[in-house]
């Protein structure tokens, strides 16, 4: 798999056993929740989303302890992610639903 | 007279375009609702075999009062899951895991899952886990 970046995204769930805290993702790891305003950072391989490391040049991260932290993306990645996600995971449903703050 | 076209032979699955995927996670957490920690879907045109899988609780700080720990495993082909973890301990350092090598097939937009619940009132743990799976096209 690809180096992974960190997103800010919705958080989906109410924590119980049939409906887990999660994210809308296909492949991640759970870096932190926030239940109260409604965020997860998860942790997502770039092939994940379809991105490389040229797409992500002209994007600004936020610089964290855990790795480069993206909550804003272009409208060209957010579409190309989508797109991706979309072809990779047909029927699924999944988005890259960024949360700014 | 019977003519046959022998099939041609298929590479094995491991020589299939393979990528291993090695996943992990590691938290210290406080008590906490039930939390997907880890996923892993296959993508289209790809399968994916298990070969390994681990989920370790370890005890940090006591919680008062203690209630049940529970970690597990679970994946879309079945509704039962793959690999459980129950744990109700207060002793610091107490330790407990799952070690599993699966060899689970998924096929096609299949998912994997590591969750963790917590229904201790404060006090921390730390919760690890990982798997090791090798992507091939199907």
């Amino acid at each position: 798999m690809a180096k992974s970046i960190l997103v800010r995204v919705k958080l989906l769930g109410s924590g119980t056993g049939g409906d887990a805290y999660r994210v809308n993702l296909p492949t991640y790891a759970h870096i932190h929740g926030d239940v109260t305003d409604g965020y997860a950072i998860v942790s997502i391989p770039l092939d994940i989303l379809g991105l490389s490391d040229d797409d992500l040049k002209g994007e600004t991260p936020h610089q964290t302890t855990e790795g480069p932290l993206y909550m804003i993306l272009s409208d060209d990645n957010l579409k190309k992610a989508q797109d991706h996600l979309d072809s990779a995971y047909p029927d699924k449903g999944h988005a890259l639903e960024l949360v700014s703050g | 007279m019977r003519i046959t076209t022998p099939g041609q032979a298929r590479a094995n699955y491991y020589d299939r375009n393979p990528t291993p995927v090695r996943q992990g996670y590691s938290v210290i957490v406080g008590p906490a609702g039930t939390t997907q920690r880890l996923a892993y879907t296959v993508p289209a045109n790809r399968k994916a075999w298990v070969n390994h899988l681990h989920h370790r609780f370890h005890r940090i700080t006591v919680a008062a009062p203690v209630g049940q720990t529970q970690l597990d495993v679970t994946d879309e082909t079945s509704t039962v899951p793959m690999a459980q973890l129950f744990r109700v301990t207060n002793v610091i350092g107490d330790t407990d895991q799952v070690d599993l090598a699966p060899n689970t097939i998924l096929l096609a937009t299949q998912g994997i899952q590591m969750r963790s619940t917590s229904t201790d009132t404060g006090g921390t743990a730390d919760y690890t886990g990982g798997w090791s799976i090798t992507e091939y096209d199907a």
